[in-house]
């Protein structure tokens, strides 16, 4: 590369030939596809892209195969075809393997006999719509006001920057639990939101919320970070000097240097929302059953975990997958990013 | 905008060597710049919730010179003297917080930011460093059509072709608009930078250190284009630089600077020959000398003893005095006025003098209307002699004869 940057300057000085070979020769190309290309090399991150996109697929697909009977969460099921399936006197599956059978492929829930496939199925779906949902809320509103706070200095930030202090120093957990039963009521009466089926619609909204509010202020921080170190780059003087607006300065000049620690921060926030949205359901708040998320499943596994072990593995195992998966994304993604960055 | 002046860089593309002057443009040689007692203090804040201002960094103090139309004028000096700020101050990045800038005629140091923008078109400047002043993540046809995007000079679909006569005529394939800054070399990454300069087609253009971050072996190319482009397009440039071999390569006229203040200006021949300032005289004495080092001879070099001084908290009277061989007890009292004493020569220090023949007597002391130990002396009448103006006079200083004379 340095011998071909090298001939270049030469060919620079020189006039320059029609048809340039050497140019034709070496093609452009942006620094996104660039790391695209890093990014292609690294095997251990194209794994959890692969898992990634199938868990994408899989949750986007789910509504349609529930509307078409192929999935089915909610139906209970007492019998099967050979018999008994759960048995009246325990509540759970009869058979060693929590009713594993052609039927249900990952057996039934223990008490109401519901196909876990399915509801692990659906789950991804209401889970990663929590997770995508918090962490755009989270970056959007992160990056704004990072933006802002870097972008004006001085007293604006300031004041910004206490006001995270203040967010980053509540309670948040215990916060989420005291207001979770007033929030809801409040989004869902004072401010008519659309319930849903079994207010799951309002219930996750709520853990949205949460989320984002608390979030944001984590992210904001790493922005302002990097518009204080972007803007005293000489390209923004640049800028400045052949007179480009304010907007100009920081939405085409600055944002564009953003995108790659965004984009970051994003792939990190949503494995963390995945598991936060499991814990928040452990704890009562959420969207509750018979609407499936993993993190409900998760919480309805818990007095199964040594009657039927499988039911709690299913789900955990999920979890753990999509989380593990999406955390190597975003490292990946960093690293191809930045390939100066260590680790 | 005229179409004259739009077509001008590609009419000067097919007719290499023409100096083409718009009606309205000032004819070679003709005062386009006049910098006149600029000043720059920056506020040091305390810490803590209420910041008050504890101080002030002052960067320029009272600077006073001419750009000709066409011309070059070397600003010269060590780290944190204040000849970056005095650039940034020109193309208007800092507000002067003292002075005027005179351009075209109009004071542009008081201009706000939406006055300043069509003169933005005029004053231009290259950056010190290639590789942080080109926006990493955008083209190369980006970078240089900005300009013409934000001032609306050309209509968006010819943008790219002026893009690509702009790569050509500093040296760049045009081919190579599409791709981004990391795929140059240093000196390439430069050359983009002088394209964007050049797209408003500026009268006055700051270097700011333009080739210091670069290769030696580069460094005479990037110089030698800008001086093939100030001689095509006839811009004036301010070139601020450290390396004192370059300057006197690509400037008629030195200024050096010191803490802030010029403290000599003068043409080429006498600065590099016979400077009078001792401060000038130290900082061409620790010019490595290829010849004097083949013969094995060694010249007497100047060291300056100590660092330079805050400029929150500088040296009264001539700020230069804390580290100077010569001073004496005037130079705490009285600041030096910047006398010419030449034709093309200004010399601020009381013992003005070429090197090992500075007097005895502070040359000053009649100007100032003091004594030799810097006291106001009611005896003495003041000599009228012009200090810190713009430009030369035709009358000056004379040192020997102390009078005013005319050559």
């Amino acid at each position: 590369m340095s011998s071909t940057l090298s001939d270049l300057e030469t060919h620079a000085i020189e006039e320059h030939p029609e048809g340039d070979s050497l140019a034709t020769k070496v093609a452009g190309r942006s620094p996104t596809q660039l790391a695209l290309a890093r990014f292609r090399k690294d095997k251990l991150s194209m794994a959890a892209f692969t898992v990634v996109a199938l868990v994408f697929i899989a949750g986007i697909m789910a509504p349609f195969l529930v509307m078409s009977g192929f999935l089915d969460p909610t139906s209970f099921h007492n019998t099967s075809r050979t018999g008994q399936l759960i048995d009246p006197s325990t509540g759970l599956a009869t058979g060693k393997w929590g009713g594993i059978s052609g039927d249900h492929w990952l057996g039934v829930e223990p008490g109401t006999g519901r196909d876990v496939l399915s509801r692990m199925w659906y789950g991804i779906t209401f889970s990663l719509a929590i997770a995508i949902s918090g962490a755009l809320f989270t970056v959007t509103v992160g990056t704004a006001v990072g933006i802002v706070a870097g972008a004006s200095g001085g007293f604006v930030d300031a004041a910004i920057g206490r006001c995270i202090d203040l967010v980053l120093s509540f309670p948040v957990t215990l916060m989420l639990l005291a207001l979770s039963s007033p929030g809801v009521v409040f989004l869902d009466e004072t401010l008519h939101v659309p319930s849903g089926p079994n207010k799951s619609f309002v219930n996750g909204l709520y853990v949205v919320l949460v989320l984002g509010v608390f979030g944001w202020p984590y992210v904001a921080r790493l922005v302002r970070g990097q518009v204080l170190s972007l803007r005293e780059r000489e390209f923004v003087e640049a800028a400045k000097l052949i007179g480009a607006s304010k907007f100009r300065l920081y939405f085409k000049e600055i944002l564009p240097n953003l995108w790659a620690p965004v984009l970051v921060i994003f792939t990190i926030t949503m494995p963390t929302y995945v598991s936060a949205e499991a814990a928040l359901n452990f704890l009562g708040v959420g969207i509750k059953p018979p609407t499936p998320t993993l993190g409900n499943l998760l919480t309805a596994s818990d007095d199964y975990a040594t009657s039927a072990f499988l039911f709690f593995l299913f789900p955990a195992f999920l979890i753990m997958v999509i989380v593990v998966s999406f955390n190597l994304l975003g490292d990946g993604i960093r690293d191809a990013l930045d390939p100066k960055g260590n680790r | 905008m005229d179409d004259v002046n739009l077509e001008k860089p590609a009419d000067l593309e097919a007719e290499e060597g023409t100096v083409v002057t718009a009606a309205e443009e000032k004819a070679p040689g003709e005062t386009i710049l006049e910098v006149e007692n600029l000043q720059m203090y920056f506020p040091v804040k305390s810490s803590g919730i209420i910041r008050r201002t504890v101080g002030h960094v002052q960067a320029v103090d009272g600077v006073s010179f001419q750009l000709g139309a066409g011309e070059s004028l070397g600003l010269v000096g060590e780290s944190g003297c204040g000849k970056s700020t005095t650039g940034r101050l020109i193309t208007r990045l800092y507000k002067p917080t003292g002075g005027s800038i005179n351009f075209d005629g109009k004071d542009i140091a008081k201009y706000t930011p939406r006055e300043i923008k069509p003169i933005r078109r005029e004053i231009q400047m290259i950056f010190q460093d290639p590789y942080t002043s080109l926006n990493p993540r955008h083209t190369v046809g980006s970078i240089v059509g900005a300009p013409l995007a934000i001032h609306k000079l050309v209509p968006r679909n010819k943008i790219l072709g002026r893009v690509q006569e702009l790569l050509e005529i500093v040296g760049l394939n045009p081919e190579h608009y599409n791709r981004y800054p990391h795929e140059f070399s240093g000196g390439q990454r430069q050359r983009i930078g002088i394209a964007r300069a050049l797209t408003l087609h500026p009268k006055v253009l700051v270097a700011d250190e333009p080739v210091s971050a670069l290769d030696v072996s580069i460094q005479a190319q990037v110089v030698n284009l800008l001086k093939d482009l100030q001689k095509e397009f006839g811009i004036a440039f301010l070139f601020i630089a450290h390396d004192l071999a370059i300057v006197r390569h690509f400037c008629p006229e030195v200024a050096v600077m010191y803490l802030g203040k010029i403290v000599e200006v003068a043409d080429r021949e006498t600065l590099y020959n016979r400077p009078h300032h001792p401060y000038t005289q130290a900082l061409l004495s620790a010019v490595p000398d290829v010849k004097q080092a083949a013969i094995g001879g060694r010249r007497d070099r100047m060291r300056l003893e100590g660092d330079v001084p805050s400029p929150i908290n500088p040296p009264s009277g001539c700020r230069f005095r804390t580290r100077c061989p010569l001073a004496q007890e005037i130079c705490a009292k009285q600041e030096p006025p910047l006398l010419q004493i030449g034709k093309r020569h200004k010399v601020a220090c009381h013992f003005a003098g070429e090197l090992g023949r500075h007097p005895m007597q502070p040359v000053t002391a009649g100007v100032l209307g003091v004594d030799s130990q810097g006291n106001p002396d009611p005896s003495v009448t003041p000599i009228d002699a012009p200090a810190d103006q713009p430009g030369f006079a035709d009358t000056w200083f004379d040192l020997p004869n102390q009078a005013m004379s005319k050559g």
